[in-house]
Protein backbone atom coordinates (compact mmCIF):
# COMPACT_ATOMS: atom_id res chain seq x y z
CA UNK A 1 0.00 0.00 0.00
CA UNK A 2 2.91 2.26 1.21
CA UNK A 3 6.38 1.91 -0.20
CA UNK A 4 9.29 3.80 0.28
CA UNK A 5 12.47 3.56 -1.50
CA UNK A 6 15.91 5.79 -0.35
CA UNK A 7 13.88 8.89 0.87
CA UNK A 8 15.27 12.01 2.17
CA UNK A 9 13.95 14.87 3.72
CA UNK A 10 15.60 17.86 4.82
CA UNK A 11 13.74 21.11 5.79
CA UNK A 12 17.12 22.94 5.65
CA UNK A 13 20.31 22.08 3.52
CA UNK A 14 23.20 19.80 5.61
CA UNK A 15 19.82 18.72 7.83
CA UNK A 16 18.15 15.47 7.26
CA UNK A 17 14.53 15.15 8.98
CA UNK A 18 14.84 12.00 6.99
CA UNK A 19 17.45 10.08 5.85
CA UNK A 20 17.03 7.00 3.46
CA UNK A 21 14.45 5.72 4.41
CA UNK A 22 13.08 1.94 3.00
CA UNK A 23 9.86 0.52 4.29
CA UNK A 24 7.10 -0.90 2.75
CA UNK A 25 3.59 -1.22 3.91
CA UNK A 26 1.70 -4.11 3.22
CA UNK A 27 -2.32 -3.64 2.50
CA UNK A 28 -4.53 -3.98 5.35
CA UNK A 29 -1.85 -3.81 7.97
CA UNK A 30 -1.22 -1.99 11.06
CA UNK A 31 1.89 -0.05 11.93
CA UNK A 32 3.41 1.40 14.74
CA UNK A 33 5.45 4.49 13.65
CA UNK A 34 7.83 5.20 17.19
CA UNK A 35 11.02 7.06 18.23
CA UNK A 36 11.57 10.20 20.67
CA UNK A 37 10.16 13.58 19.69
CA UNK A 38 12.48 15.11 16.53
CA UNK A 39 12.71 11.40 15.62
CA UNK A 40 10.91 12.02 11.79
CA UNK A 41 7.93 10.65 12.56
CA UNK A 42 5.50 13.36 11.67
CA UNK A 43 7.46 14.03 8.99
CA UNK A 44 7.45 10.98 7.42
CA UNK A 45 3.55 10.66 7.83
CA UNK A 46 3.35 14.19 5.95
CA UNK A 47 5.10 12.72 3.48
CA UNK A 48 2.61 10.44 2.88
CA UNK A 49 -0.10 13.29 2.32
CA UNK A 50 2.30 15.36 0.66
CA UNK A 51 2.01 18.26 3.18
CA UNK A 52 5.95 18.00 2.25
CA UNK A 53 7.79 16.71 -0.31
CA UNK A 54 10.76 14.24 -0.33
CA UNK A 55 14.06 15.92 -1.51
CA UNK A 56 15.52 12.51 -2.76
CA UNK A 57 14.00 9.12 -3.15
CA UNK A 58 10.78 7.53 -4.57
CA UNK A 59 7.10 7.26 -2.78
CA UNK A 60 4.73 5.16 -4.13
CA UNK A 61 0.91 5.35 -2.68
CA UNK A 62 -1.54 2.66 -3.72
CA UNK A 63 1.05 2.23 -6.51
CA UNK A 64 1.13 5.84 -7.63
CA UNK A 65 4.36 7.71 -7.37
CA UNK A 66 3.30 10.87 -5.40
CA UNK A 67 6.88 12.15 -5.51
CA UNK A 68 5.96 14.19 -8.57
CA UNK A 69 2.51 14.47 -8.12
CA UNK A 70 1.07 17.56 -9.64
CA UNK A 71 -0.15 20.00 -7.22
CA UNK A 72 -3.94 19.75 -8.41
CA UNK A 73 -3.53 16.00 -8.31
CA UNK A 74 -2.65 16.64 -4.06
CA UNK A 75 -6.61 16.29 -2.72
CA UNK A 76 -7.44 13.58 -4.80
CA UNK A 77 -4.77 11.65 -2.66
CA UNK A 78 -5.87 13.00 0.27
CA UNK A 79 -9.48 12.06 -0.38
CA UNK A 80 -8.25 8.04 0.01
CA UNK A 81 -6.08 8.78 3.37
CA UNK A 82 -7.34 9.47 6.87
CA UNK A 83 -5.79 11.65 8.97
CA UNK A 84 -5.75 11.84 12.79
CA UNK A 85 -3.65 14.59 14.16
CA UNK A 86 -2.78 14.58 18.58
CA UNK A 87 -4.39 18.13 18.95
CA UNK A 88 -7.79 16.76 16.80
CA UNK A 89 -8.20 19.32 14.27
CA UNK A 90 -11.58 20.33 14.45
CA UNK A 91 -13.34 22.95 13.20
CA UNK A 92 -14.37 24.88 16.38
CA UNK A 93 -17.35 27.45 14.80
CA UNK A 94 -19.06 23.88 13.76
CA UNK A 95 -21.07 21.12 15.23
CA UNK A 96 -19.57 17.56 15.37
CA UNK A 97 -21.91 16.59 12.44
CA UNK A 98 -20.63 19.03 10.36
CA UNK A 99 -17.18 18.59 11.23
CA UNK A 100 -17.51 15.02 10.84
CA UNK A 101 -19.35 16.04 7.10
CA UNK A 102 -17.11 18.14 5.38
CA UNK A 103 -14.64 15.36 3.59
CA UNK A 104 -18.40 13.95 2.20
CA UNK A 105 -19.13 17.86 1.25
CA UNK A 106 -15.82 17.81 -0.43
CA UNK A 107 -16.43 15.25 -2.38
CA UNK A 108 -19.73 16.48 -3.41
CA UNK A 109 -21.85 13.53 -2.17
CA UNK A 110 -25.87 14.45 -1.68
CA UNK A 111 -27.29 16.14 1.75
CA UNK A 112 -29.23 12.91 2.27
CA UNK A 113 -26.31 10.76 1.68
CA UNK A 114 -23.91 12.75 3.86
CA UNK A 115 -26.61 12.82 6.34
CA UNK A 116 -26.40 9.03 6.84
CA UNK A 117 -23.04 8.33 6.25
CA UNK A 118 -22.17 11.04 9.28
CA UNK A 119 -24.54 10.04 11.28
CA UNK A 120 -23.50 6.06 11.05
CA UNK A 121 -19.89 6.69 11.92
CA UNK A 122 -20.52 8.76 14.63
CA UNK A 123 -22.33 6.25 16.31
CA UNK A 124 -19.78 4.16 15.24
CA UNK A 125 -17.67 6.18 17.65
CA UNK A 126 -20.25 6.41 20.29
CA UNK A 127 -21.04 9.92 19.87
CA UNK A 128 -24.33 9.64 17.87
CA UNK A 129 -26.28 11.73 20.75
CA UNK A 130 -23.75 14.90 20.53
CA UNK A 131 -24.45 15.53 16.65
CA UNK A 132 -25.44 18.92 18.02
CA UNK A 133 -22.68 19.98 20.32
CA UNK A 134 -19.55 22.20 19.26
CA UNK A 135 -16.30 20.46 19.56
CA UNK A 136 -14.84 22.62 22.49
CA UNK A 137 -18.11 21.51 24.74
CA UNK A 138 -17.06 17.89 24.18
CA UNK A 139 -14.05 16.19 26.16
CA UNK A 140 -10.37 15.38 24.94
CA UNK A 141 -11.36 12.10 24.39
CA UNK A 142 -14.64 12.99 22.90
CA UNK A 143 -12.63 15.12 20.23
CA UNK A 144 -10.54 12.64 19.14
CA UNK A 145 -13.75 10.50 18.59
CA UNK A 146 -14.76 12.99 16.33
CA UNK A 147 -11.75 13.37 14.80
CA UNK A 148 -11.35 9.51 14.15
CA UNK A 149 -15.71 9.42 12.80
CA UNK A 150 -14.09 12.41 10.46
CA UNK A 151 -11.35 10.87 9.14
CA UNK A 152 -13.33 7.34 8.10
CA UNK A 153 -16.45 8.39 7.12
CA UNK A 154 -15.08 8.66 3.56
CA UNK A 155 -13.99 4.94 4.40
CA UNK A 156 -10.35 6.06 3.04
CA UNK A 157 -8.09 2.77 2.19
CA UNK A 158 -5.21 4.66 4.39
CA UNK A 159 -5.42 6.33 7.78
CA UNK A 160 -2.78 7.93 9.28
CA UNK A 161 -2.81 9.36 13.11
CA UNK A 162 0.14 11.16 14.34
CA UNK A 163 0.37 10.48 18.51
CA UNK A 164 -4.16 10.46 18.40
CA UNK A 165 -3.31 9.45 22.43
CA UNK A 166 -0.76 12.06 23.08
CA UNK A 167 -3.24 14.08 24.94
CA UNK A 168 -5.68 11.51 25.96
CA UNK A 169 -5.78 9.32 29.40
CA UNK A 170 -5.19 5.26 29.64
CA UNK A 171 -8.98 4.75 29.30
CA UNK A 172 -9.62 7.46 26.68
CA UNK A 173 -6.10 5.58 24.51
CA UNK A 174 -7.49 2.34 25.00
CA UNK A 175 -10.89 3.45 23.26
CA UNK A 176 -9.17 5.14 20.59
CA UNK A 177 -7.20 2.27 19.75
CA UNK A 178 -10.03 -0.03 20.03
CA UNK A 179 -11.71 2.38 17.40
CA UNK A 180 -9.02 2.10 15.57
CA UNK A 181 -8.35 -1.69 15.60
CA UNK A 182 -11.89 -2.26 14.24
CA UNK A 183 -11.27 0.18 11.05
CA UNK A 184 -8.04 -1.76 10.79
CA UNK A 185 -10.49 -5.18 10.60
CA UNK A 186 -12.67 -3.78 7.97
CA UNK A 187 -9.24 -3.52 5.64
CA UNK A 188 -8.30 -0.35 6.34
CA UNK A 189 -4.22 0.03 6.57
CA UNK A 190 -3.18 2.14 9.41
CA UNK A 191 0.02 3.72 10.51
CA UNK A 192 -0.11 5.18 13.74
CA UNK A 193 3.05 7.41 14.89
CA UNK A 194 3.62 7.11 18.89
CA UNK A 195 6.35 7.80 21.61
CA UNK A 196 4.15 5.79 24.12
CA UNK A 197 5.62 3.06 25.60
CA UNK A 198 2.53 0.93 26.71
CA UNK A 199 1.12 1.54 23.21
CA UNK A 200 4.07 -0.30 21.89
CA UNK A 201 3.72 -3.01 24.55
CA UNK A 202 0.15 -3.25 25.12
CA UNK A 203 -0.54 -3.96 21.31
CA UNK A 204 1.27 -6.52 19.22
CA UNK A 205 1.59 -5.05 15.95
CA UNK A 206 4.56 -4.11 13.32
CA UNK A 207 6.63 -1.77 15.12
CA UNK A 208 9.07 0.89 12.79
CA UNK A 209 11.57 2.13 15.14
CA UNK A 210 12.98 5.77 14.18
CA UNK A 211 15.73 7.71 15.57
CA UNK A 212 17.25 11.12 14.32
CA UNK A 213 15.26 10.76 10.76
CA UNK A 214 16.71 7.10 10.38
CA UNK A 215 14.86 3.35 10.48
CA UNK A 216 16.83 1.47 13.50
CA UNK A 217 14.21 -0.91 14.05
CA UNK A 218 12.05 -2.58 11.44
CA UNK A 219 9.81 -5.90 12.30
CA UNK B 1 -26.74 18.94 -8.93
CA UNK B 2 -24.89 22.23 -9.67
CA UNK B 3 -27.91 23.95 -8.40
CA UNK B 4 -27.18 22.25 -5.15
CA UNK B 5 -23.44 22.98 -5.18
CA UNK B 6 -23.89 26.93 -5.97
CA UNK B 7 -26.55 27.25 -3.12
CA UNK B 8 -23.74 24.79 -1.13
CA UNK B 9 -20.81 27.51 -1.53
CA UNK B 10 -23.52 30.56 -1.37
CA UNK B 11 -24.28 28.95 2.28
CA UNK B 12 -21.03 28.77 2.84
CA UNK B 13 -19.75 32.29 1.96
CA UNK B 14 -22.69 33.90 3.87
CA UNK B 15 -21.90 31.47 6.88
CA UNK B 16 -18.27 33.52 6.45
CA UNK B 17 -20.07 36.79 6.55
CA UNK B 18 -22.22 35.70 9.63
CA UNK B 19 -18.69 34.53 11.39
CA UNK B 20 -16.87 37.55 10.60
CA UNK B 21 -19.00 40.59 10.71
CA UNK B 22 -17.18 43.45 11.56
CA UNK B 23 -14.08 42.16 8.86
CA UNK B 24 -17.46 42.41 6.18
CA UNK B 25 -18.97 45.84 7.75
CA UNK B 26 -15.46 47.33 6.64
CA UNK B 27 -15.05 45.55 3.47
CA UNK B 28 -18.67 46.88 2.52
CA UNK B 29 -18.14 49.92 3.76
CA UNK B 30 -15.03 50.75 1.90
CA UNK B 31 -16.57 50.05 -1.72
CA UNK B 32 -19.43 51.76 -0.55
CA UNK B 33 -17.27 55.36 -0.09
CA UNK B 34 -15.33 54.87 -2.97
CA UNK B 35 -18.21 53.49 -5.00
CA UNK B 36 -19.88 56.98 -3.63
CA UNK B 37 -17.51 59.21 -4.88
CA UNK B 38 -17.54 57.57 -8.18
CA UNK B 39 -20.95 57.73 -8.54
CA UNK B 40 -21.16 61.40 -7.57
CA UNK B 41 -18.51 62.24 -10.15
CA UNK B 42 -20.79 59.85 -13.05
CA UNK B 43 -23.67 61.75 -11.79
CA UNK B 44 -22.08 65.15 -12.02
CA UNK B 45 -20.83 63.87 -15.46
CA UNK B 46 -24.35 62.62 -17.32
CA UNK B 47 -25.49 66.34 -15.63
CA UNK B 48 -22.82 68.01 -17.60
CA UNK B 49 -23.06 66.30 -20.53
CA UNK B 50 -26.60 66.91 -20.80
CA UNK B 51 -26.43 70.21 -20.44
CA UNK B 52 -24.29 70.60 -22.98
CA UNK B 53 -25.87 68.60 -24.99
CA UNK B 54 -29.11 71.04 -24.58
CA UNK B 55 -27.06 74.20 -25.21
CA UNK B 56 -26.22 72.41 -28.33
CA UNK B 57 -30.01 71.83 -28.87
CA UNK B 58 -30.43 75.91 -28.63
CA UNK B 59 -27.79 77.12 -30.41
CA UNK B 60 -27.92 79.78 -33.18
CA UNK B 61 -25.50 81.76 -34.92
CA UNK B 62 -26.23 85.30 -35.34
CA UNK B 63 -24.91 86.87 -38.68
CA UNK B 64 -24.44 90.40 -38.46
CA UNK B 65 -25.25 92.75 -41.50
CA UNK B 66 -23.43 95.75 -42.55
CA UNK B 67 -25.26 98.44 -42.76
CA UNK B 68 -26.96 100.21 -46.15
CA UNK B 69 -27.51 96.96 -47.86
CA UNK B 70 -30.58 96.96 -50.23
CA UNK B 71 -33.54 95.05 -49.56
CA UNK B 72 -32.84 92.97 -52.38
CA UNK B 73 -29.45 92.45 -51.39
CA UNK B 74 -30.61 90.96 -48.32
CA UNK B 75 -33.20 88.44 -49.60
CA UNK B 76 -30.52 87.24 -52.08
CA UNK B 77 -28.36 86.85 -48.97
CA UNK B 78 -31.03 84.78 -47.21
CA UNK B 79 -31.59 82.97 -49.70
CA UNK B 80 -28.08 81.75 -50.47
CA UNK B 81 -27.15 81.19 -47.01
CA UNK B 82 -30.86 78.76 -46.81
CA UNK B 83 -29.79 76.91 -49.65
CA UNK B 84 -26.52 75.98 -47.77
CA UNK B 85 -25.97 72.19 -47.03
CA UNK B 86 -26.48 72.49 -42.90
CA UNK B 87 -28.89 75.52 -42.56
CA UNK B 88 -32.02 74.43 -41.16
CA UNK B 89 -33.85 78.00 -40.55
CA UNK B 90 -32.96 81.17 -41.17
CA UNK B 91 -34.62 84.48 -39.90
CA UNK B 92 -34.39 87.94 -40.86
CA UNK B 93 -34.36 90.94 -38.17
CA UNK B 94 -34.02 94.62 -38.91
CA UNK B 95 -32.57 97.27 -37.09
CA UNK B 96 -35.85 98.19 -35.42
CA UNK B 97 -36.47 94.67 -34.01
CA UNK B 98 -33.24 94.64 -33.06
CA UNK B 99 -33.37 97.82 -30.99
CA UNK B 100 -37.04 96.53 -29.52
CA UNK B 101 -35.43 93.31 -28.09
CA UNK B 102 -32.47 94.91 -26.91
CA UNK B 103 -34.91 97.15 -24.82
CA UNK B 104 -36.84 94.39 -23.73
CA UNK B 105 -34.21 92.56 -22.77
CA UNK B 106 -32.41 94.71 -20.57
CA UNK B 107 -35.21 96.92 -19.09
CA UNK B 108 -33.92 100.69 -18.01
CA UNK B 109 -31.59 100.90 -20.94
CA UNK B 110 -34.51 102.04 -23.12
CA UNK B 111 -33.54 105.56 -21.58
CA UNK B 112 -30.42 105.60 -22.42
CA UNK B 113 -31.45 104.13 -26.39
CA UNK B 114 -34.19 106.96 -26.17
CA UNK B 115 -31.36 109.52 -26.28
CA UNK B 116 -30.07 108.03 -29.79
CA UNK B 117 -30.35 109.92 -32.74
CA UNK B 118 -30.02 107.32 -34.96
CA UNK B 119 -29.93 103.19 -34.45
CA UNK B 120 -26.62 101.59 -33.51
CA UNK B 121 -27.43 98.20 -33.83
CA UNK B 122 -26.72 95.86 -36.60
CA UNK B 123 -29.42 94.32 -38.94
CA UNK B 124 -29.21 90.63 -38.42
CA UNK B 125 -29.87 87.14 -39.45
CA UNK B 126 -30.55 83.78 -36.90
CA UNK B 127 -29.35 80.93 -37.97
CA UNK B 128 -30.88 77.61 -36.94
CA UNK B 129 -28.00 74.57 -38.25
CA UNK B 130 -29.76 70.89 -39.00
CA UNK B 131 -29.99 68.36 -36.32
CA UNK B 132 -26.64 66.49 -37.58
CA UNK B 133 -24.22 69.87 -38.00
CA UNK B 134 -24.89 70.65 -34.23
CA UNK B 135 -21.60 69.71 -32.85
CA UNK B 136 -19.80 72.71 -31.61
CA UNK B 137 -16.75 71.91 -34.20
CA UNK B 138 -19.22 72.30 -37.09
CA UNK B 139 -20.77 75.25 -35.37
CA UNK B 140 -17.50 76.91 -35.26
CA UNK B 141 -16.77 75.95 -39.19
CA UNK B 142 -19.98 77.13 -40.15
CA UNK B 143 -19.94 80.30 -38.51
CA UNK B 144 -16.72 81.18 -40.23
CA UNK B 145 -17.51 80.09 -43.14
CA UNK B 146 -20.87 82.48 -43.14
CA UNK B 147 -18.85 85.30 -41.81
CA UNK B 148 -16.69 85.46 -44.89
CA UNK B 149 -20.17 86.42 -47.01
CA UNK B 150 -20.53 89.71 -48.92
CA UNK B 151 -22.22 91.77 -46.71
CA UNK B 152 -21.66 89.91 -43.87
CA UNK B 153 -19.39 91.90 -41.03
CA UNK B 154 -19.68 89.38 -38.38
CA UNK B 155 -21.06 86.10 -36.81
CA UNK B 156 -21.51 84.87 -32.94
CA UNK B 157 -22.39 81.95 -32.01
CA UNK B 158 -21.35 82.65 -28.24
CA UNK B 159 -18.30 80.84 -28.99
CA UNK B 160 -16.07 81.60 -26.30
CA UNK B 161 -18.00 80.31 -23.16
CA UNK B 162 -19.31 77.57 -25.09
CA UNK B 163 -15.76 76.42 -25.91
CA UNK B 164 -14.83 77.76 -22.57
CA UNK B 165 -17.48 75.21 -21.34
CA UNK B 166 -16.63 72.22 -23.23
CA UNK B 167 -13.06 72.52 -22.66
CA UNK B 168 -13.20 72.65 -18.91
CA UNK B 169 -16.19 69.56 -19.36
CA UNK B 170 -13.61 67.66 -21.05
CA UNK B 171 -10.38 68.47 -18.91
CA UNK B 172 -12.89 67.52 -15.38
CA UNK B 173 -13.66 64.56 -17.24
CA UNK B 174 -9.73 63.70 -17.07
CA UNK B 175 -9.70 65.01 -14.12
CA UNK B 176 -12.35 62.20 -12.92
CA UNK B 177 -11.13 59.44 -14.77
CA UNK B 178 -7.54 59.66 -13.31
CA UNK B 179 -9.16 60.25 -9.55
CA UNK B 180 -11.88 57.24 -10.72
CA UNK B 181 -8.67 55.27 -11.91
CA UNK B 182 -6.83 55.78 -8.03
CA UNK B 183 -9.91 54.79 -6.54
CA UNK B 184 -10.69 51.37 -8.19
CA UNK B 185 -6.79 51.04 -7.13
CA UNK B 186 -7.23 51.84 -3.84
CA UNK B 187 -10.25 50.17 -3.60
CA UNK B 188 -9.42 46.49 -5.00
CA UNK B 189 -6.19 47.27 -2.84
CA UNK B 190 -8.70 47.46 0.68
CA UNK B 191 -10.91 44.83 -0.84
CA UNK B 192 -8.19 42.03 -1.05
CA UNK B 193 -6.71 43.01 1.67
CA UNK B 194 -10.08 42.90 4.10
CA UNK B 195 -10.72 39.64 2.21
CA UNK B 196 -7.00 38.46 3.03
CA UNK B 197 -8.13 39.03 6.46
CA UNK B 198 -10.45 36.84 6.47
CA UNK B 199 -8.60 34.18 5.08
CA UNK B 200 -6.67 34.54 7.51
CA UNK B 201 -8.67 34.33 10.04
CA UNK B 202 -9.90 31.37 9.04
CA UNK B 203 -6.43 29.75 7.92
CA UNK B 204 -6.37 26.85 10.28
CA UNK B 205 -10.13 25.67 9.23
CA UNK B 206 -8.66 26.66 5.24
CA UNK B 207 -5.56 24.26 6.19
CA UNK B 208 -7.27 21.37 7.73
CA UNK B 209 -9.86 21.54 4.66
CA UNK B 210 -7.30 20.97 2.42
CA UNK B 211 -5.90 18.10 4.16
CA UNK B 212 -9.25 16.64 3.96
CA UNK B 213 -8.52 16.74 -0.01
CA UNK B 214 -10.08 19.62 -0.88
CA UNK B 215 -9.48 21.20 -4.33
CA UNK B 216 -8.63 24.82 -4.61
CA UNK B 217 -11.96 25.22 -6.23
CA UNK B 218 -13.77 24.14 -3.10
CA UNK B 219 -11.92 26.53 -0.84
CA UNK B 220 -11.95 29.72 -3.37
CA UNK B 221 -15.20 29.74 -4.63
CA UNK B 222 -16.57 30.75 -1.13
CA UNK B 223 -14.60 33.70 -0.82
CA UNK B 224 -15.20 34.51 -4.46
CA UNK B 225 -18.80 34.33 -4.05
CA UNK B 226 -18.22 36.63 -0.48
CA UNK B 227 -16.15 39.25 -2.69
CA UNK B 228 -18.94 39.23 -5.08
CA UNK B 229 -21.43 39.77 -2.40
CA UNK B 230 -19.72 42.56 -0.32
CA UNK B 231 -19.07 44.30 -4.09
CA UNK B 232 -22.85 44.53 -4.19
CA UNK B 233 -24.08 45.19 -1.13
CA UNK B 234 -20.95 48.17 -0.89
CA UNK B 235 -21.66 49.51 -4.97
CA UNK B 236 -25.99 48.96 -4.07
CA UNK B 237 -25.15 51.34 -0.41
CA UNK B 238 -23.49 53.84 -2.12
CA UNK B 239 -26.11 54.33 -4.91
CA UNK B 240 -28.76 54.35 -1.73
CA UNK B 241 -26.54 57.17 -0.47
CA UNK B 242 -26.11 58.94 -3.43
CA UNK B 243 -29.72 58.84 -4.03
CA UNK B 244 -30.93 60.32 -0.75
CA UNK B 245 -28.30 63.28 -1.46
CA UNK B 246 -29.97 63.65 -4.73
CA UNK B 247 -32.95 63.90 -3.09
CA UNK B 248 -32.29 66.76 -0.73
CA UNK B 249 -30.27 68.15 -3.44
CA UNK B 250 -33.41 68.61 -5.82
CA UNK B 251 -35.60 69.89 -2.64
CA UNK B 252 -33.27 72.40 -1.76
CA UNK B 253 -32.23 73.61 -5.31
CA UNK B 254 -36.21 73.77 -6.53
CA UNK B 255 -36.85 75.58 -3.44
CA UNK B 256 -33.90 78.13 -4.45
CA UNK B 257 -34.87 81.03 -6.95
CA UNK B 258 -31.41 81.47 -8.10
CA UNK B 259 -30.94 78.36 -9.11
CA UNK B 260 -33.58 77.73 -11.55
CA UNK B 261 -32.31 80.95 -13.26
CA UNK B 262 -29.24 79.24 -14.16
CA UNK B 263 -30.33 76.15 -15.02
CA UNK B 264 -33.33 77.42 -16.74
CA UNK B 265 -35.27 74.87 -18.04
CA UNK B 266 -32.72 71.97 -17.20
CA UNK B 267 -33.65 69.56 -14.32
CA UNK B 268 -31.07 67.42 -12.45
CA UNK B 269 -31.39 64.04 -13.07
CA UNK B 270 -30.47 60.82 -11.16
CA UNK B 271 -28.27 57.96 -12.71
CA UNK B 272 -29.74 56.61 -15.31
CA UNK B 273 -30.77 52.48 -15.17
CA UNK B 274 -28.24 51.48 -17.41
CA UNK B 275 -25.87 53.58 -15.01
CA UNK B 276 -27.01 52.21 -12.17
CA UNK B 277 -26.57 48.61 -13.21
CA UNK B 278 -23.44 49.32 -13.94
CA UNK B 279 -22.32 50.57 -11.19
CA UNK B 280 -23.90 47.45 -9.25
CA UNK B 281 -21.85 44.67 -11.65
CA UNK B 282 -18.92 47.27 -11.15
CA UNK B 283 -19.21 46.51 -7.66
CA UNK B 284 -19.21 42.72 -8.15
CA UNK B 285 -16.42 42.48 -10.26
CA UNK B 286 -14.85 44.81 -8.22
CA UNK B 287 -14.87 42.17 -4.82
CA UNK B 288 -14.64 39.11 -7.23
CA UNK B 289 -11.20 40.30 -8.53
CA UNK B 290 -10.31 41.59 -4.78
CA UNK B 291 -10.81 38.07 -3.40
CA UNK B 292 -9.22 37.12 -6.96
CA UNK B 293 -5.99 38.48 -6.20
CA UNK B 294 -5.84 37.92 -2.45
CA UNK B 295 -6.22 34.07 -2.53
CA UNK B 296 -3.32 33.89 -5.53
CA UNK B 297 -0.94 34.98 -3.49
CA UNK B 298 -2.56 32.53 -0.67
CA UNK B 299 -3.14 28.91 0.12
CA UNK B 300 -0.62 26.98 -1.10
CA UNK B 301 -0.40 24.01 0.69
Amino acid sequence: MIEMYHVYMAYQRDANALEDINLKIEKGSFVLLTGPSGAGKSTLLKLITCQEKATKGQILVGGRNIVRIRHSSIPYLRRNTGIVFQDFKLLNKRTIIDNVSLPLEIIGKSRKEIKHKAWNVLKMVGLQHKIASYPLQLSGGEQQRVAIARALVNDPAILLADEPTGNLDKENSEYIMELLRRANTKGTTIMLATHDKNLIENYHYRVVGLEKGKIISNG
Amino acid sequence: MVFIKTSYFLNKALDNIRQNPFVNLIAIGVIAISFLIFSTFLMLFSNLNSLLALWEEEIQIELFLDDNLSGEKIDALQKKILSMANVKEIRYINKEEALSSFKKSIPGMDVLVKDLNNNPLPASFEIKLAESSKSFDMVKAAAKKLSTIDGVNDAVYGQEWVERFSTSLAIARLVGLIIGAFLLMATIFIVSNTIKLTVYTRKEELEITRLLGATDRFIRLPFFIEGILQGLAGSALSLAGLYLAYRIFIIKVSSSVQASLVTGTFQISFLSTPTITYVLFGGMALGLFGSFISLGRFLKV
